[in-house]
C-alpha cells in the first residue's frame, strides 16, 4: 500500500471578529460593519465585514483611509477579550474531529487528516477526497452550529495549498484541491493569493509581467531570488502546489536543526528560567525536559553522545560547567541520572539559579553492538514516531511535566468531552 | 618524630600507598602518605582518596614517636633513590620531614603537614564478620571476570564486581551491559554468606594487592585473605596490609535472566587456534567498532572482517561441529578476553539466533569451578 499523501486542511473563521460582533448584536446583521476603533482614529481595521470589500476596505488598512472609503460603515472597537472564547470553543471542536491541530492564529487553525480516510469512511462514500470533504462539510456545520460563526475550510497537499484553497472557498465554503491538481488550481490565480507574497514583492512581480501564480512557478528561480532571497525556493515550491505539511507544535525557538547522521560538533539545548528559580522541583523539571530534548535530537541525527556537559549559570551570572564521559548514549533513561549527578556536584552555592543547559558532544555513529539488559531501542522509537507526528510535547518524562500544566490539561479535557 | 626502617620493606608499602593516594583530589592533604609511629616499635603508613584506604606497617627503631602526612609519590620517589639499607625519617615540629640514608650522605627534605590532619580511615567493627579466603582463590575469580566491568564511571551498578558467598562457593560476575562473565570456585569446608559489590577501582587494587604479596612472598603456598564486611565498608586483610573499599551501593543488573539456559547450536572450537584468527583478524577490524563476523558451518568457522576503512580480514579455524550455517557479528575484544580466562584446550561456543547471546565456557566441565561469558552479538 501507498503511504497517504499528506491531507492539511485550513480552517479559517469568515470575518471573524465582525462575526462575533454580528452574533452578539443581531441589528448588525447585513450591515457594513468594520472593526477597528472609532473611524478616524490612529488605529488600524482588524476586520470588516464582506459589506465594505467592494470599496476597497481591507484588515490592517488605517482607520482614517477605512473611514474615507466607507464612511457610512458602523465603526466598532476592537474587543479582544470577547473573541478569544469564540476561537477557542472553535478549537475545541475542531479537535473532536482531528488529531493534529495547529493554531495559526486567533481566527485560523490547521488541521492534519494525512491517513484518516479510513476512520470516517461510511457506506456510499465514493473517494478518499469524498470522506474527507465530508468531514470538513460536517466541520464547519458543527462551528455554525455550536458557534454561531461561519468558517471556510480549504484542504489540500500542503499547509500552503491548504491556506489558498480555504481563501478561495470563503464565504462559508469547503474546498479540496485533490492531491496532483495543485499547479492546475494556483496557475491561473493573482500572486498576492499565495502566503508570502506580500504587496512589495507582488509590485516587483509585476514589473517583471509576472502576475499569476502559474507564472511564478515558470520563473527561473535566479529571477525569484532577486525579489525573495533566500526564500525564493519555498515561495516558487508553493506557486507550484508544493510545500511543508508539518503541523508540529515545536515553538520557533525549539526548532533546531539536526541533519541526519551530523556528529561534527555538539548538541545543546539551554534555557533561562523566567524568574531565578530554587525549587528543587522545578529545576529537576527543566534538566529533566532538556535532558530529553537532547537525547531526542541525538537520536533524531541517528548518533550518540560519549560527554555530557551540564551548564549552570546562577542569579549573579556566575556560571559552571560540568562534564562527564560516558558509555555512548542517545537516551534520556541514561542521560538523566548523569545529569542529575553533575547538577548535585556541580550545584554548590545557595544562590539561586538563571539558567540551565545540557550539551551533548564527542557525538558518533552508533557501532551496532546489542545490550543484554532491557535495550531501551524500541521504547525510544515509539516515543519518537508519535513526537514526529504530534511534536515533542505528545510524550514526556513524568519529572519533565508540570503538574499544574498536568491539571490545567485535565480540565480542558474534562470540558472538551462534556 | 624519628624513626629508623628498612628500605625496601618501606618502599613494598609505600608502593601500595602511592597507589591509592589521590594526587588530583581538590582536598590536597588526600594526596599524602600518613606516616604515624605505632606502639613501640611500628611506623603505620596510610593512604585514601576517600574511596579506597590501604595502611600497612613495618618495623621500625622508633627514636621519638609522632606523626606526619607527605605527598605520597614525592615520598616514594625518594625513597626509591636511596641506597639499600636503612632509612631515617625525622620530622620537626614545623611538618618538615628529613630522611636519610643511614651510612650516606644522601637526604631529602619534604614539606608535610601534621598527621593529625589526615583523615581517619574506616575501621571495622569488632562484631562484623571475619571471613577468610586464599588469596589464590580471589585471584582466580577476579582474573576470569575483571574485564567485563564497565569502565564507565557513570553507572555504578556495572563499574563494580558482585561477589558472592554462598556456603561453600564463592563467585564474581560483571557485566558493562553488553557481555557478562561468571566464575564460581568451590571452597570446601568453608561455609559463609555473602554479597558485595566491589567498585573496578577496588577490584584492580586488590589486584594489585594480591599479585604483589604473591611476587613478594616465598612460594610457600598460598596467603589467606581476611575479609570483613563492615558498614558500608568492605575490608581486605593480606600479607601486613589493611586494605578497605567502600561498597557500591546499587542494584546489579539481574544476571540470571540474561544467561542463556541453552543454546540452539553448541561449537567445540581449539582456544589457541580462535584467539590467534581472531586477534588476526580484528587488526582488519573497523576501529570505531572492532566488531567481526563469525560464520560457523560443518567443520568450519570462518572470521571476517570488513571496513570501508581497513579493508577486509579473513581467516578459518577447523572446529567440530555438523549442523546449518549460523552467521553472527561480534566485538573480537569481547571474545578473546573470555578466552584469555580459560585454560583448558577447547571451549565451547554456543550460538542461537544472530541476535542472541553467545555463550562461551571451558572445553570440560568441572565440579570445583564453573565458569562462562555472555556475549551479545553486534548487528554488522
Amino acid at each position: 500500500m501507498n503511504a497517504p499523501h499528506a491531507r492539511i486542511c485550513c480552517l479559517d473563521l469568515d470575518t471573524f471578529f465582525v462575526s462575533v460582533e454580528r452574533l452578539l448584536d443581531p441589528s448588525l446583521e447585513g450591515k457594513p460593519v468594520i472593526v477597528g476603533g472609532r473611524p478616524g482614529s490612529r488605529g488600524v481595521v482588524t476586520a470588516c465585514s464582506y459589506e465594505v470589500r467592494p470599496f476597497g476596505v481591507r484588515s490592517g488598512m488605517s482607520l482614517t483611509k477605512a473611514a474615507e472609503l466607507t464612511p457610512w460603515a458602523v465603526f466598532l472597537p476592537t474587543r479582544h477579550d470577547t473573541y478569544g472564547p469564540y476561537s477557542k470553543r472553535v478549537r475545541e471542536i475542531a479537535a473532536t474531529y482531528c488529531p493534529v491541530i495547529q493554531v495559526a492564529s486567533i481566527d485560523e487553525l490547521y488541521m492534519d487528516f494525512t491517513g484518516c480516510e479510513n476512520m470516517y469512511r461510511s457506506p456510499g462514500d465514493g473517494s478518499d477526497d469524498h470522506v474527507i470533504l465530508r468531514v470538513l462539510r460536517e466541520i464547519t456545520r458543527s462551528v455554525r452550529q455550536q458557534t454561531g460563526l461561519p468558517s471556510s475550510i480549504g484542504a489540500g497537499t500542503s499547509k500552503k495549498m491548504a491556506k489558498v484553497a480555504s481563501g478561495l472557498a470563503k464565504p462559508a465554503g469547503v474546498l479540496l484541491v485533490p492531491a496532483g491538481l495543485e499547479a492546475r488550481v494556483l496557475s491561473g490565480l493573482p500572486v498576492r493569493k499565495l502566503p508570502g507574497i506580500g504587496p512589495v514583492a507582488a509590485g516587483k512581480l509585476h514589473a517583471l509581467g509576472i502576475e499569476t501564480l502559474g507564472q511564478v512557478a515558470r520563473t527561473p528561480l535566479s529571477a525569484l531570488r532577486r525579489i525573495f532571497g533566500a526564500w525564493a525556493e519555498p515561495v516558487q515550491d508553493g506557486a507550484g502546489g508544493r510545500g511543508s505539511a508539518d503541523l508540529s507544535r515545536d515553538r520557533p525557538a525549539f526548532q533546531e536543526h539536526d541533519p541526519e547522521g551530523g556528529i561534527v560538533g555538539s548538541i545543546s539545548n539551554e534555557r533561562t528560567f523566567r524568574e531565578d528559580v530554587r525549587d528543587p522541583s522545578t529545576i529537576d523539571r527543566m534538566l529533566c525536559g532538556l535532558c530529553e530534548r537532547v537525547c531526542w535530537r541525538a537520536r533524531k541525527r541517528g548518533v550518540r553522545a560519549r560527554t555530557v556537559t551540564l551548564k549552570l549559570r546562577y542569579a549573579d551570572f556566575h556560571s559552571i560547567s560540568r562534564s562527564r564521559t560516558m558509555t555512548p548514549t542517545c537516551s534520556e533513561l541514561e542521560l538523566y541520572p548523569v545529569l542529575k549527578d553533575l547538577y548535585v556536584a556541580g550545584r554548590t552555592r545557595r544562590v539561586p539559579i538563571r539558567l540551565l543547559g545540557v550539551q551533548l558532544s564527542n557525538l558518533g555513529f552508533f557501532d551496532g553492538q546489542l545490550c543484554l539488559f532491557g535495550d531501551s531501542q524500541p521504547l525510544h522509537e515509539g516515543v519518537d514516531a508519535i513526537r514526529a507526528r504530534y511534536g515533542f510535547d505528545a510524550v514526556r518524562l513524568a519529572t519533565a511535566r508540570d503538574p499544574r500544566e498536568e491539571r490545567e490539561d485535565g480540565a480542558s479535557r474534562g470540558r472538551a468531552s462534556g | 618524630m624519628h624513626v629508623v626502617v628498612n628500605r625496601k620493606e618501606l618502599l613494598r608499602i609505600l608502593a601500595r600507598c602511592q597507589g591509592v593516594a589521590d594526587k588530583k583530589s581538590t582536598m590536597p592533604v588526600l594526596g599524602n602518605v600518613l606516616l604515624e609511629v605505632d606502639g613501640t616499635d611500628k611506623l603505620r603508613l596510610a593512604a585514601t582518596d576517600l574511596y579506597l584506604a590501604v595502611s600497612g606497617r613495618v618495623t621500625a627503631d622508633v627514636d621519638k614517636g609522632g606523626s606526619v602526612a607527605v605527598g605520597a609519590r614525592d615520598l616514594f620517589d625518594r625513597v626509591k633513590m636511596m641506597p639499600e639499607g636503612q632509612i631515617s625519617i625525622e620530622t620537626t615540629d614545623s611538618s618538615s620531614t628529613t630522611i636519610r640514608a643511614v651510612g650516606s650522605a644522601r637526604r631529602y627534605t619534604l614539606h608535610g603537614m601534621p598527621g593529625e590532619e589526615f583523615p581517619s580511615l574506616p575501621q571495622p567493627e569488632e562484631s562484623a564478620t571475619k571471613l577468610e579466603l586464599d588469596a589464590d582463590t580471589l585471584m582466580t575469580l577476579i582474573g576470569a571476570t575483571h574485564f567485563a566491568i564497565s569502565t564507565d564511571e557513570t553507572r555504578l551498578h556495572l563499574n563494580s564486581a558482585l561477589f558472592e558467598w554462598e556456603g561453600d562457593r564463592v563467585r564474581m560476575v560483571t557485566t558493562d551491559g553488553h557481555r557478562l562473565s561468571k566464575m564460581e570456585l568451590e571452597v570446601p569446608g568453608k561455609q559463609a554468606t555473602a554479597t558485595m559489590l566491589i567498585p573496578l577501582k577496588g577490584i584492580q587494587e586488590l589486584k594489585r594487592l594480591c599479585d604483589e604479596t604473591k611476587s613478594d612472598g616465598d612460594d610457600s603456598g598460598s596467603t589467606a585473605i581476611e575479609m570483613i564486611q563492615s558498614g558500608p565498608n568492605a575490608f581486605f586483610r593480606l600479607a601486613g596490609f589493611q586494605f578497605s573499599v567502600k561498597l557500591v551501593d546499587a542494584q546489579f543488573p539481574p544476571y540470571q535472566q540474561v544467561i542463556p539456559e541453552t543454546t540452539e547450536h553448541a561449537i567445540r572450537i581449539p582456544r589457541e587456534a580462535f584467539s590467534e584468527a581472531l586477534k588476526a583478524v580484528s587488526v582488519a577490524a573497523s576501529d570505531r567498532t572492532g566488531g567481526v563476523k563469525l560464520t560457523v558451518s560443518t567443520g568450519k568457522i570462518r572470521v571476517a572482517s570488513e571496513s570501508p576503512e581497513s579493508g577486509e580480514g579473513f581467516d578459518e579455524v577447523d572446529v567440530d561441529y555438523d549442523g546449518s550455517e549460523i552467521t553472527v557479528g561480534v566485538n573480537a575484544r569481547y571474545f578473546l578476553d573470555v578466552l584469555g580466562a580459560i585454560d583448558e584446550e577447547d571451549v565451547i561456543v554456543g550460538l542461537s539466533g544472530e541476535l542472541d547471546p553467545a555463550l562461551i565456557q571451558p572445553g570440560k566441565d568441572s565440579t570445583k569451578s564453573s565458569f562462562f561469558g555472555v556475549i551479545m552479538p553486534m548487528r554488522i
